[in-house]
């Protein structure tokens, strides 16, 4: 997949892949594996209408896995 | 969010936390280098919404997208001495989320030994005798599909579907073997049934067939 359809194709199905027809999906996560372009534009999309929330479970998990050897 | 350049960053002791929530990405995790957890609190909890919601869309199971976030910034925490300045901050982690997710969604695609009773039970599934050779090539079309999509599941619901439908657990066993509760599982199966009909409606490829129509019954108990 190019990164102008992979652009398009955001555009018209938004960024949660399970919307996405199986085969379009699978091309999409293979151009993200290589494309740094992809994945921003990815994230642009993804990040829109995201709410705030509490985020003090997830970092006290990630600080104790973090100060595991 | 402005984004301020190293050089002019004030000059607060990196664990007063209220300083810290105007440095930039990259000032915080510079501050970090010493293992100070405090600026990469503010990290974390200013972008884990987004690097959630990346291996959410990935993954699109809310457990799995969970553990993504943590390996994520662990990662980002554990290489924060190697990390170079010159590169933006979200790029970078953004780039070992989306990884680790795309790590697990090729995992999904490989079969695992699960699927493997699925391709032997309905690859073995006699013909009806009065189904001619166009009948026959739809049912296996149908069911090379059907563990297409099976595999792609998030990986919960897919064991859930599997044991309840193809290896005739029933809620309970299942449970026990998740090890999580009835209601999870009575959940698990509703929502891949779920996730299952849309996305073979939306490919197309079943038609009315109606052989693999998830109503209800395991597969064994309708043979």
């Amino acid at each position: 997949m190019e990164l102008s359809h992979f652009q398009e194709r955001l555009s018209a199905l938004g960024a949660d892949l399970s919307q996405w027809p199986v085969q379009e999906a699978d091309a999409a996560v293979e151009l993200m594996a290589v494309s740094d372009e992809a994945v921003a534009l990815f994230a642009e999309i993804s990040g829109l209408g995201l709410e705030a929330q509490d985020e003090s479970a997830l970092i006290d998990a990630v600080l104790d896995r973090a100060r595991r050897p | 969010m402005t984004v301020l350049d190293t050089n002019d960053l004030p000059t607060p002791p990196p664990s007063d936390r209220a300083s810290l929530l105007a440095w930039s990405d990259e000032a915080l995790f510079e501050a970090c280098r010493e293992g100070d957890e405090t600026p990469f609190r503010v990290l974390v909890d200013r972008h884990a919404r987004l690097v959630r919601r990346l291996a959410l869309n990935i993954l699109g199971d809310e457990h799995e997208a969970e553990d993504v976030a943590q390996e994520a910034f662990v990662s980002a925490w554990r290489a924060r001495e190697r990390w170079s300045p010159e590169a933006r901050f979200t790029t970078w982690l953004h780039r070992i989320a989306v990884n680790k997710a795309i790590d697990r969604y090729r995992g999904r695609r490989a079969i695992p030994e699960s699927q493997e009773t699925i391709t032997r039970l309905v690859d073995a599934a006699p013909a009806e005798p009065t189904e001619n050779q166009q009948q026959t090539l739809e049912r296996r079309e149908t069911s090379r599909t059907l563990r297409d999509h099976l595999a792609r599941l998030p990986d919960s619901q897919r064991q859930a579907l599997t044991m309840f439908y193809f290896e005739d657990l029933d809620v309970a066993r299942i449970a026990a073997t998740l090890e999580t509760t009835e209601q999870a599982v009575r959940s698990l199966l509703k929502r891949g049934k779920q996730a299952l009909r849309s996305t073979l409606q939306r490919q197309k490829k079943i038609c009315d067939h109606g052989t693999f129509a998830f109503s209800g019954a395991p597969l064994g108990a309708r043979r």
